[in-house]
């Protein structure tokens, strides 16, 4: 992710991109706990399949009890036999219709953006072909 | 092996939390304390261990995010944070208040001296008032004619009323012209 040229748009697509992530973890971190409950490093790993989402492992664990403070998910320690208590995160209901609401805004969102990213993929598209 | 490394990372980290309730910082180090260890896997390396505090990252920036996360919480629960003491913060805000109480104790009394004395001024035998009042201007005009010592000679009777004219000690008249 970190681009080390001085290049203008290089930086400005790295703040772009920092915003982004920034805006989409919490939808990221609700989706992980879809299925069930995990604990921290299991929902890290399963964000760090996606690569936008390859953040400091310390810096999800905040947003993970922002969650909890608004009462979309809850959390318990349990000692399952791993030799240390881990806490284990799940969604609340209230916490399943957030993530929903805010999947729904997001494809309608994604679907907006591509709609008008169209005619950049026809240029890229036609440049492709023009060399 | 260091095995006070994560011990150096959570002291680090908590000084860098100080205003957090202590059992928030309690149970942020218990979380980063089971992420390291299910990240060592039981290898309690020095280089197993460095490289899962290297991933959890920067203390200052960890605590940075979660004293930010933590005030976005409050804020849209509409709560009050709860914060540890914190004498210097104390210190800062009785310092304010004292300016501000001594300001004000000399800003109302200039304002109790000038109103006074506006007030007794006007009282006070032959005193001269605060703000000067516009004098009357006085010019002395020549006599036209004949010379004459008297108050409202000849010449001059034509020129302005008798109840505005008036003798000096010398005779001479002066007339009280409105400007």
């Amino acid at each position: 992710m970190q681009r080390t040229n001085s290049d203008p748009s290089d930086i400005e697509i790295d703040k772009w991109q920092v915003q982004l992530r920034k805006g989409s973890l919490a939808l990221a971190v609700l989706a992980t706990l879809w299925n069930g409950e995990r604990y921290g490093l299991e929902i890290i790993r399963e964000l760090q399949r996606v690569p936008i989402f390859s953040v400091a492992e310390g810096t999800i664990y905040p947003l993970l009890n922002r969650l909890k403070t608004s009462g979309f998910i809850a959390s318990e320690w349990i000692d399952g036999g791993s030799g240390h208590p881990r806490k284990y995160f799940r969604l609340t209901l209230a916490g399943r219709r957030y993530a929903q609401d805010l999947a729904r805004t997001w494809s309608e969102f994604a679907q907006g953006m591509d709609s008008l990213l169209i005619p950049l993929h026809k240029r890229n598209q036609g440049g492709r072909r023009a060399s | 092996m260091r095995p006070d490394a994560l011990e150096r990372y959570l002291q680090a980290l908590r000084r860098e939390l100080r205003g957090l309730p202590i059992e928030e910082v309690h149970e942020i180090e218990r979380e980063l304390r089971s992420h390291v260890l299910d990240r060592t896997d039981g290898d309690q390396s020095e280089m197993k261990l460095l490289a899962a505090l290297d991933s959890i990252g920067d203390p200052r920036e960890i605590a940075r995010i979660n004293l930010q996360l933590r005030g976005a919480a409050d804020i849209s629960n509409a709560g009050i944070v709860e914060t540890a003491p914190n004498p210097r913060h104390a210190l800062t805000d009785i310092g304010r208040a004292l300016l501000a109480l001594m300001l004000s104790v000399i800003g109302y009394g200039f304002a109790g001296c000038w109103l006074v004395v506006a007030l007794t001024k006007p009282l006070a035998h032959g005193s001269r008032r605060l703000v000067a009042a516009a004098r009357p201007q006085w010019r002395y005009i020549p006599f036209a004619g004949p010379p004459s010592r008297r108050c409202g000679g000849a010449g001059t009777a034509r020129l302005v009323d008798r109840a505005d004219r008036s003798a000096d000690r010398y005779g001479i008249c002066r007339y009280h012209l409105p400007l």
